[in-house]
């Protein structure tokens, strides 16, 4: 262990020896693809969205990505619950402050930009969960009342999020927990009793929504006419991405994006414009690319050196793995249009910098990886 | 990767040097949590093993339903294209539809008979009213009529709907005032007749739709009408066209025009003289012809009453009718002069050969006599054409033999139709000989028993004018496109020689001789030697199928006799007050010769009449009317006006002027006018402003200089 070494010991030396080349790769791919395709887009809604992305994308590296990367990641670790805290925080000062868009108040106006706080707040119960149970080492899994605690803790920004109103980031928050949970065990009968605790809430949770979300799943579910042309939209992403063909129609030439056809060819369905500029060559790259991403977050967690690293990583391929499966549910017509974004592809500056900051967090653990392995 | 480039002895110190930059890094914290046994390490990279094997087969899923929908169904890019490509149809009707500009009709001196002036009309977005009762309201007020109605139609459960079609300018400007939601205006072309009544039953008429329903232009619709373009464009989500596949060429919207060999200035003298014969013999209809008979150009057909086709709404279906081709008559003894050229044609009679008249009656039978109103006793051949003798021209007409008559009666063109070129035209009625009684021949003979179009008589005549040979009508001079080049011309056409020019030429002096000593003397105009025939057809009474008491005043004629330069046809239907051709039908004849010789630029000569002999005073060939005067006899379109000339005035003066006309001033320097945009006569819509130039000075050169 203590063997000379011709190596020179300064720190830029071993990042570079160390560095985590794939990770880089696999998110500067998925990066360019979000430029080009937001150049396309950008040009229908008249805003230079390509150019603000990329600005975001410097911003999220050089103040987000790289502190988080080279910050040993115990010293979030052992402020997790801090920072779960304050984002919470953040996130009441939404509700009492907050810049409202499109009838949801989702922002804090923080002089140069908007913050979306609940973005962040993915990042912050990866973190508190992640702490919370590489503690509690379990064999034959965890009890609901080891559960108690940090689902209670996610209950808060839970909460607050549903009142901005936004379900999907909320259910995504208490996807992230699950997953970690789940992939740390849950007790069978533990498993069981949540599920029907689920049954029993879903009438309290149907009643707890706001209209326009119980509109969104009652078209997903065809029980009712579709009153705003939401469904009509969302047919439509699925024509668009069905009109990508093979080969894709080709750079700025989709008329369903184009023309307007598709809602929100820039943030939501993003990957409709992808795949009918790009075709299916095209989007198998993307998904390619995402399912690299998210298999490689997972081999960082394997690899991690301590529990907390490696549940971490668990959550940060979680966040990844269900915002890409949700936001291609929707473009497909799979489920409910609930506003989650696609990683790095998808346009806003809270949503970029919330991946990089977990891009940033998977570096931080792989570059550590292998210090107690030997 | 790294393990593989990184030895790993190496690697270790590097290890422990990170992790001593960890602030709170600890050996033994780490121990306690670490991932470190092998037992749990193999079992996290199974459950990591089987989450990634899980995480693919559903990108795997995901990547199939990818490739059902992007590889192997194809119909969703057509369905893309699909709803984006609209097509639209411009120069039809309907929401996305351009007017056609529909081309012009000129007279043979290129005034414009039919124009397209371009007017708003107003429509409704009926979903995006808010206060249907207020906007109603409002625009009743502007387009009048009565809420109500409006209402009804901002009631409808569509997403367009046409208010009003074409209403006039300052209604647009007033409802644009309006600044209604939901409400809009879209230019249309409307079609404008200036010349108001001139050639109304010529020129027919074009529906709202700007398409043509009678005379030329149904007649030349296609010729007209503006093309229609029909342009791939692609629609957006909100059903918007946006026409990016192909810009429309704008042009091909206009439409191509019609030049007529109508004289817009011989059919108002026309027009006139029939309007004031008509009035003063109390008519039913009257007709004229004046043709060139050298070429066969129609120069003015009329059919009075009157038709505006810009009101032709207020007019009755029966009004709209060109009677000088669509309707027939008896010719009645006009027809004498027929048969007279074709029986010195065919050398069975010469004209100083006295005819035996019998003592004006002649018995067919115990029950039918043929008798002659006037008796006069030695009358020759040409006397029979001269005094129109009944008995006469029965024994001219059995001397040419039944065959030989009916065969010149085709040759005159009868029974055919003369192809002019107007939808419906009649062909008349001429049965064959062998159904022919005997009566029935004598009746043929002085144009009774028979039927024959106005236009066909006016041909028939000219072949007299003509030395003999029978033209083609024409009453179309050119079709040109929509870039002005002529596409199609009509030239003079000989269809057939019918009597010789001998014959003609005899006939012309009977028929001279008709005006200065016959039954004719009322065709008699000073200064010009004119030949005619009259004609006093006895009209069958449609009930009784029997000759009744009403009657048809005819006169047919040329002018000058030597060298015919017009044919003249005039019939006057059911006059009450006298009905003999000479009397009714002669003067309009002489009316319109008098006016229209000097116009086509005849001299007058030394007339010799009996003991008359009139010496002609030089007249100076007659310039068409001048764009001045034709915008003083024709009205500008609704809601525009034509701008009075300033030339001259004072500033006050032209304001006042300019106030009256309802035009605003917009003047540069002090002094009299000397200048002025537009100018004068042009067609503006009410309230433009005129820029008028004022100098001290009132120069004559400036003056004339803006006149030019």
């Amino acid at each position: 262990m203590m063997q000379r070494s011709t190596l020179t010991n300064s720190r830029l030396t071993t990042w570079t020896r160390l560095f985590d080349w794939v990770l880089l790769v696999l998110v500067g791919c998925i990066g360019a693809i979000g430029f080009l395709n937001l150049n396309a887009a950008s040009s229908i809604l008249a805003q230079p969205l390509h150019i603000m992305q990329l600005l975001w994308f410097g911003v999220g590296i050089v103040l987000f990505a790289i502190p988080c990367a080279v910050v040993d990641y115990r010293f979030f670790e052992r402020w997790s619950y801090l920072i779960f805290g304050v984002v919470g925080f953040m996130l009441f000062l939404v509700l009492l402050v907050g810049t409202e868009l499109n009838g949801s108040r989702r922002w804090l106006d923080i002089g140069l930009f908007n913050a979306q706080p609940s973005e962040l707040m993915k990042v912050a119960v990866i973190m508190m969960i992640a702490k919370y149970f590489s503690s509690r080492e379990k064999r034959g899994g965890y009890s609901l009342t080891d559960l108690a605690a940090p689902f209670g803790l996610i209950a808060v920004p839970m909460l607050l999020i549903l009142r901005q109103p936004d379900l999907g980031t909320a259910v995504l928050l208490l996807l992230l927990g699950l997953s970690i949970a789940f992939f740390e065990g849950v007790k069978a009968s533990s498993v069981l009793v949540l599920f029907l605790a689920a049954v029993a809430m879903a009438p309290v949770a149907w009643l707890g929504m706001q209209d326009y979300q119980r509109d969104r799943i009652k078209t997903f579910l065809q029980i009712e006419e579709d009153p705003y042309g939401r469904d009509w939209q969302v047919k439509n992403s699925v024509i668009a991405v069905g009109a990508g063909g093979t080969w894709g129609r080709g750079f700025g030439k989709g008329t369903q994006i184009q023309k307007g056809f598709v809602p929100e060819p820039e943030n939501d369905f993003a990957l409709a414009n992808w795949a009918e500029e790009r075709g299916f060559v095209g989007s198998t790259a993307l998904l390619l690319l995402y399912l690299a991403l998210v298999a490689w977050a997972l081999r960082i967690a394997r690899g991690a050196r301590d529990r907390f690293g490696m549940l971490m990583s668990v959550g940060v391929a979680a966040l990844i793995f269900w915002q890409v499966i949700i936001n291609v549910g929707m473009v497909l017509r799979w489920m409910p249009v609930v506003g989650i974004t696609l990683p790095l592809v998808s346009y806003g500056g809270s949503s970029v910098v919330t991946v990089l900051v977990c891009m940033g967090l998977l570096m931080n653990v792989s570059v550590r990886r292998h210090v107690y392995k030997s | 990767m790294i393990e593989q480039t990184t030895p790993r002895r190496t690697r270790a110190k590097v290890f422990s040097a990170l992790a001593t930059q960890g602030r709170t890094a600890s050996r033994k914290e780490e121990e306690k949590s670490g991932v470190s046994t092998g037992k749990q390490r193999r079992w996290l990279h199974f459950r990591i093993g089987v989450l990634t094997l899980g995480i693919i087969m559903l990108f795997g899923a995901v990547l199939n339903r990818m490739f059902d929908l992007q590889v192997e169904e194809t119909d969703l890019d057509e369905m893309a294209q699909r709803q984006v490509e609209g097509s639209v149809t411009l120069g039809a009707g309907g929401e996305n539809h351009l007017d056609g500009h529909r081309g012009f009709i000129f007279d043979r001196q290129g005034y414009e008979l039919a124009i397209s002036v371009e007017v708003p009309s107003v429509y409704a977005h009926p979903k995006q009213i808010e206060d249907k009762h207020e906007a109603a309201r409002q625009l009743a007020a502007v387009l009048g009529g009565s809420p109500d109605t409006i209402y009804a139609k901002l009631e409808k459960e569509r997403s367009f709907v046409w208010l009003d079609r074409k209403i006039t300018p300052s209604q647009g400007d007033a409802i644009r005032e309006l600044k209604l939601r939901g409400i809009g205006l879209k230019r249309a072309s409307k079609r404008y007749y200036p010349a108001q009544d001139i050639a109304g039953q010529i020129i027919g008429f074009a529906g709202t739709d700007n398409v043509g329903l009678a005379g030329v232009e149904a007649a030349f619709d296609e010729e007209l009408r503006g093309g229609v373009i029909e342009l791939k464009g692609l629609r957006d989500a909100r059903g918007k066209l946006l026409l990016t596949l192909e810009s429309p060429r704008l042009n091909d919207l206009e439409g191509g025009s019609v030049v007529l060999s109508i004289d817009q200035r011989i059919q108002r003298i026309t027009e006139a003289a029939l309007e004031r014969t008509a009035t003063e013999f109390k008519a039913k209809n009257a007709i004229g012809i004046v043709m060139d008979p050298k070429t066969g150009e129609i120069l003015s057909m009329a059919t009075w009453p009157r038709f505006n086709p810009n009101r032709f709404n207020d007019f009755e279906t029966t009004d709209w009718r060109n009677r000088a081709v669509l309707d027939v008559y008896e010719p009645g003894s006009v027809f004498k002069l027929l048969l007279y050229a074709a029986a010195l044609d065919a050398g069975v009679v010469k004209p100083h050969e006295p005819i035996d008249q019998e003592h004006g009656k002649m018995r067919f039978s115990s029950e039918v006599t043929l008798s002659d109103t006037h008796v006069i006793k030695n009358l020759d051949a040409e006397g029979v054409v001269v005094q129109s003798s009944n008995i006469g021209a029965y024994k001219i007409a059995k001397r040419l033999g039944r065959e030989a008559f009916y065969q010149k009666i085709l040759d005159f063109g009868f029974n055919a139709k003369t192809d002019i070129g107007v939808p419906g035209e009649s062909v008349g009625i001429v049965w064959p000989p062998k159904r022919w009684a005997e009566i029935t021949f004598a009746n043929i003979a002085f144009g009774q028993g028979i039927s024959v179009s106005p236009i066909q008589l006016a041909m028939a005549v000219s072949v007299i004018a003509n030395d003999g040979e029978l033209m083609k009508p024409l009453l179309f001079k050119e079709v040109r496109d929509r870039e002005g080049n002529v596409i199609k011309t009509w030239e003079p056409e000989v269809k057939r020689r019918v009597v010789s020019p001998e014959a003609a030429r005899l006939t012309r002096i009977a028929m001279e001789k008709v005006v200065t000593e016959g039954t004719g003397m009322r065709a008699w105009v000073d200064g010009y030697r004119v030949g005619g025939k009259t004609g006093t057809p006895q009209k069958v009474d449609p009930r009784t199928k029997k000759y009744g008491n009403k009657w048809m005043a005819n006169f047919v004629g040329f002018a000058p006799v030597d060298n015919p330069d017009i044919v003249v046809v005039i019939l006057i239907d059911e006059p009450k007050v006298s009905h003999l051709g000479g009397m009714v039908a002669a003067p309009a004849f002489a009316e319109i010769v008098s006016q229209v010789l000097p116009y086509r630029g005849i001299q007058p000569e030394a007339v010799y009449a009996g003991n008359n002999i009139t010496f002609p005073t030089r007249v100076e060939p007659a310039d068409p009317l001048t764009d001045a005067e034709w915008e003083l006899a024709s009205e500008p379109p609704p809601g525009m006006l034509r701008v009075p000339d300033f030339m001259g005035l004072s500033l006050a003066d032209t304001l006042t002027a300019a106030r009256d006309a309802g035009l605003t001033i917009e003047p540069e320097s002090t002094g009299f006018v000397v200048d002025q945009w537009p100018a004068k006569g042009a067609e503006v819509a009410v309230g433009t402003p005129v820029q008028v130039t004022l100098a001290r000075q009132y120069r004559q050169s400036h003056l004339g200089y803006a006149q030019q």
